[in-house]
């Protein structure tokens, strides 16, 4: 016919299952973030720590096969051992090359969650768009999921992938494939932080999302609910600890002071000797003291060595309550990290490196200490840098607070976004 | 059969919105009226397969409503009547989007929202973001969105609402093309009844949760045998007085009068009456119920 | 007949869109329909009817006076506006009556005049809930009873029916004719034209700003000269009937309906042509037996002067 009709037309035509529905609404969310420059500048700018990893690993690959200029630059860091054998601590490194990035990576994820996941529900509860969702055949996971996967998205493109380009690159660079043996479970746990962290913290976002319809309330909130909680536990980390070391350290030294009296050369000031500056003797090579010199300097030297003992004491005390510290996980971002280092097994990383460093003072100890030379007592103490550098507390602390927070956004989403036969 | 409801009861806490209802409906047009709380919205949830009854069965178009709620909203379009939005798109965007969620892929998603713009005549503005458009442009647009993956049901609420009378009229006419020009059934609830005689052939009657009335709107709407509406152009008082002199009677309503004849006579009469008085007689019909008398009386108001 | 509302060369713009321009207007007492486009500047008459906006240009008055910074003059007016914004928590009745004492009315009447308004709108049995739990339609009429409460003389209803269910409607438009019987004087702007035209029979049509018509319905379709008139006659001879007004000169054309049995007729002088009528229906073996015009309505009216 010439004529064609120009009115409405039938359409047949393939329909995608219902396991895939969510991508729809998945990648709308995601084109329409796009559009903000902020969010793409972000996307370049959380890339940062992955060019420093990269860095890293490239330069550890360079050690091990024992290029010059590196190992003259890697010398003043490095213990000798290290530089020797770095085959031996290739998972090590790179595990804690690895830690440092999620680190890192966690404050950009979570900054970046604030700007890209306010808008997600609380616009659509502002609009009403809700019953043009559920009038079409959408279930409500089918929603969340597609919400989710936005949050997913942005989160992938700034942890996921720039951790596994990192392992290629650094794996390129070491030339060895026995790498990817020692090496393979960081990637596997880059992943498995990157899911972690997208479920708990889009979940708690989306969650935050639907209680409001202006998307300012919502980002305050999770800026509150991060940053607060984080505070927050800082200081309760920092007070408990500077409690306890003022404790031992003070009533010590007070004993101390108390038990062996200053000469009367010395003045102090309660329990701690004022040290005045005194000009150096004209005659150096005149190695005689008057008998009250000697004496003061005798006693400063006790009560520095007995200052120092009791600082050491103090900070084994501090460690020792590592494992059974309940504050960190007050704090939101504390707990990921927490989870993280779990995931990476970081722990037994710093172990290996501490035994490094220990042995050779094992074996210097004893000379050091007939010259007088003042040396940390003590046996040889493999944790003394995991001590410090990983939290000690069990991960399920960490992981069963998350599960709650879970817990608890599912439940109010699941009270916010009704589905429409219970709307109105 | 468009949907067949069998003793369908749901309720909502202390208040019974379906008790027990049973009603069946044929493909084409059906307007679905009611007054307030009378169950409308329920029943097009029902419908749309949304609902999880307390008790009864039924099936719409073929599809158990019990066992396949989510297929049943593959086949049906539904046009809310409050104001919906997907936030921060264009026209375009809005009626594609739609499109993918009820499974369409992008692609198709996008030629199929352009071709069902064109239809709902919205042509320059499909590019601008939604949120600048009047109601009449944002009705349309939820049509649009509707019938996106041509659904072989419509359900349609309140959709004039809000606009002006040349909107009012595009908006029926675009529903009757659809339901009789094109084979999608229709299903129009509004509470404006010429809107409903205009584009429905059926109409079903809600009422305090139940099923009061049924039927062909022509069938319903009886034609009273010797009753006529008549307008006249001057004074009444004359006409009626010769009128109820010969034995007949007529009672006004608004501004006509509803004009009984007596036994044997035809309208001749009444030309007779206006010849004499010189009067002029403007309209003259056979009295027919309207829908809104048809409804009043189901309704028992 | 002194006109209860009076727009002298009324402007009203907003930065660079104009919402009336040069309007003049008057409207007599009794109820009138205030009809246009959307855009055609009908909110922004009824705004400036009720002393919410200023003119631009011109005096607006209301039962003689001013009405721009005249609060006195709002206890003699009401409005039931478009939009919804209530107090959510407080009853119907509470809403009502707090209406009426800000109109003035003293504790004991207010609530007596909550009662009665409640009552004409027939929402008695549910003035004491919340409005919370109100659905549109009660909201409506919540709308109407606090415009009516204080005894208003002029009254301005801003598409008063929206959302109410047809039994509802049919009691609004029968309280809405009688409070115009009673003296009240009536505008209603309504986008629902048959709502309208069982109202009233008088109109004011807007388009762009501008007054485009004013009067009774029948007198502005007649003077639609561009569009004939066509008027449907139904009878069983109806080729006879069409050879006889084929000889009359006032008739412009005939169309045969062959399917009712009829006959369409266009013509420019309705007058004259109805007044024939009677006399043809009469002549042997015509039998008349329906006369009606498709277009002698407001839908007609509205658009033949609007939709060009």
């Amino acid at each position: 016919m010439p004529i064609f009709d120009q009115g409405y037309q039938h359409w047949q035509g393939r329909l995608s299952g219902h396991g895939w529905r969510w991508l729809a609404v998945a990648r709308h969310g995601v084109k329409a973030q796009l559009r903000s420059w902020f969010v793409r500048v972000l996307l370049l700018v959380a890339w940062l720590p992955a060019i420093a990893l990269v860095t890293t690993l490239t330069m550890w690959g360079l050690l091990e096969q024992q290029a010059e200029s590196v190992i003259a630059f890697l010398q003043r860091l490095l213990p000798p051992e290290v530089i020797a054998q770095p085959r031996d601590y290739r998972a090590a490194v790179w595990t804690i090359a690895y830690s440092y990035f999620f680190k890192a990576e966690l404050v950009c994820s979570l900054f970046l969650v604030l700007i890209v996941g306010p808008n997600l529900v609380s616009r659509d509860l502002r609009f009403n768009a809700l019953p043009l969702y559920f009038s079409r055949p959408l279930r409500r996971v089918d929603y969340f999921l597609g919400k989710l996967g936005v949050i997913g998205f942005y989160l992938a493109a700034t942890v996921v992938v720039p951790a596994v380009g990192a392992y290629l690159l650094g794996l390129a660079f070491s030339l060895d494939l026995g790498v990817v043996r020692d090496t393979h479970h960081l990637l596997w746990a880059g992943v498995l932080y990157g899911l972690v962290i997208t479920v708990c913290s889009g979940t708690l976002m989306l969650a935050l999302s639907s209680l409001s319809r202006r998307s300012i309330y919502v980002g305050l909130a999770w800026a509150g609910l991060v940053f607060l909680t984080h505070m927050l536990s800082s200081a309760l980390i920092g007070i408990r600890g500077d409690t306890e070391r003022r404790a031992i350290m003070q009533d010590g030294i007070e004993k101390w002071v108390r038990d062996n009296p200053p000469p009367p050369s010395v003045e102090m000031r309660g329990s701690y000797p004022i040290y005045r500056y005194s000009p150096p003797r004209q005659d150096k090579k005149d190695p005689q003291q008057t008998p009250e010199e000697k004496a003061k300097e005798r006693w400063l030297r006790d009560w520095s060595a007995e200052n120092r003992e009791l600082y050491t004491r103090a900070e084994a005390a501090r460690l020792a309550q590592g494992p059974t510290d309940w504050r960190p996980v007050l704090s939101y971002a504390y707990n990921l990290d927490r989870l993280g280092d779990w995931l990476l097994d970081t722990d037994a990383a710093w172990v290996l490196l501490g035994r490094t460093v220990e042995r050779p003072r094992q074996m210097v100890g004893p000379m050091a200490r007939s010259q007088g030379v003042p040396v940390p007592g003590g046996p040889p103490n493999d944790r003394m840098l995991a001590d410090r550098m990983v939290w000690q507390f069990p991960w399920y602390w960490s992981a069963g607070a998350l599960a709650g927070v879970w817990l608890l956004s599912v439940f109010v989403l699941s009270r916010r976004v009704k589905s429409l036969d219970r709307l109105k | 059969m468009l949907f067949r409801l069998s003793h369908i009861t749901k309720t909502y806490g202390p208040v019974t919105a379906l008790r027990r209802l049973t009603v069946e409906a044929a493909p084409g047009a059906v307007g679905l009226l009611g007054p307030n709380g009378a169950g409308k919205t329920t029943l097009i949830r029902t419908l749309l397969g949304l609902i999880s009854i307390d008790s009864g069965t039924g099936e719409i178009l073929g599809l158990d409503i019990r066992a396949r709620r989510l297929d049943i909203r593959q086949q049906v379009g539904f046009m809310p009547e409050d104001e919906c939005l997907f936030p921060a798109v264009p026209g375009v965007g809005f009626v594609s989007y739609a499109g993918e969620l009820c499974g369409m892929a992008s692609a198709d998603a996008m030629q199929r929202a352009h071709e069902v713009l064109n239809y709902v005549g919205l042509d320059e503005a499909r590019y601008r973001p939604v949120e600048s458009y009047s109601t009449g442009m944002k009705q349309r647009l939820k049509l649009a969105a509707a019938i996106v993956h041509d659904p072989k049901l419509l359900i349609l609420d309140e959709p004039t609402n809000g606009m002006d009378p040349a909107g009012r009229q595009e908006m029926i006419e675009l529903a009757r093309d659809l339901s009789h020009g094109k084979g999608m059934s229709l299903i129009f609830s509004s509470h404006l009844l010429p809107d409903v005689e205009a584009v429905c052939d059926h109409v079903l009657v809600l009422g305090r949760g139940e099923l009061l009335a049924q039927g062909n709107i022509q069938e319903m709407k009886q034609a009273h045998p010797r009753t006529f509406d008549v307008r006249l152009k001057g004074n009444t008082e004359p006409f009626l007085a010769r009128l109820r002199a010969v034995g007949g009677d007529a009672k006004p309503h608004e501004d006509t009068l509803r004009v009984q004849l007596p036994e044997g006579q035809t309208p001749d009469l009444l030309w007779r009456i206006a010849a004499d008085l010189g009067e002029q007689i403007r309209y003259l019909r056979p009295h027919r119920s309207s829908l809104e008398d048809v409804f009043l009386e189901a309704v028992g108001g | 007949m002194t006109p209860i509302i009076e727009f002298d060369g009324v402007s009203k713009w907003y930065g660079n869109v104009i919402g009336l321009n040069k309007l003049t207007l008057h409207v007599p007492a009794g109820v009138t329909g205030l009809l246009g486009p959307n855009g055609a500047g009908k909110s922004t008459l009824l705004q400036l009817a009720t002393g919410q906006l200023r003119p631009s240009q011109g005096t607006v008055r209301v039962l003689g006076q001013d009405v721009w910074d005249n609060p006195a003059l709002n206890r003699l007016i009401g409005l039931c506006p478009e939009q919804d914004a209530f107090y959510e928590w407080m009853t119907g009745h509470d809403f009502v009556r707090t209406c009426a004492r800000l109109s003035g009315l003293g504790r004991r009447d207010a609530s007596e005049a909550a009662d009665r308004a409640m009552d004409r709108v027939g929402m008695t049995e549910h003035m004491n809930r919340a409005i919370r739990g109100y659905s549109k339609g009660m909201r409506q009429r919540t709308k109407l009873a606090q415009a009516l409460v204080h005894g208003p003389r002029v009254l301005f209803l801003d598409e008063p029916l929206t959302g109410t269910d047809p039994v509802a409607r049919r009691d609004l438009i029968e309280a809405v004719r009688g409070l115009g019987a009673a003296g009240c004087s009536v505008l209603v702007s309504s986008h629902v034209l048959h709502e309208v035209q069982a109202l009233t029979p008088r109109i004011v049509l807007l388009h762009r700003g501008r007054l485009v018509a004013e009067g009774h319905v029948r007198e502005i379709r007649d003077l639609i000269d561009k569009h004939p008139h066509r008027i449907v006659l139904v009878c069983d001879k109806y080729r006879d009937l069409a050879a006889r007004l084929a000889a009359c000169p006032d008739v412009n054309g005939i169309k045969f309906l062959d399917r009712e049995s009829g006959l369409l007729v266009e013509t420019r002088q309705p007058d004259d042509f109805y007044a024939r009528l009677p006399a043809l229906a009469l002549a042997d073996g015509v039998a008349l037996r329906e006369v009606y015009s498709e277009d002698d309505n407001l839908e007609a009216v509205f658009k033949y002067l609007v939709n060009k």
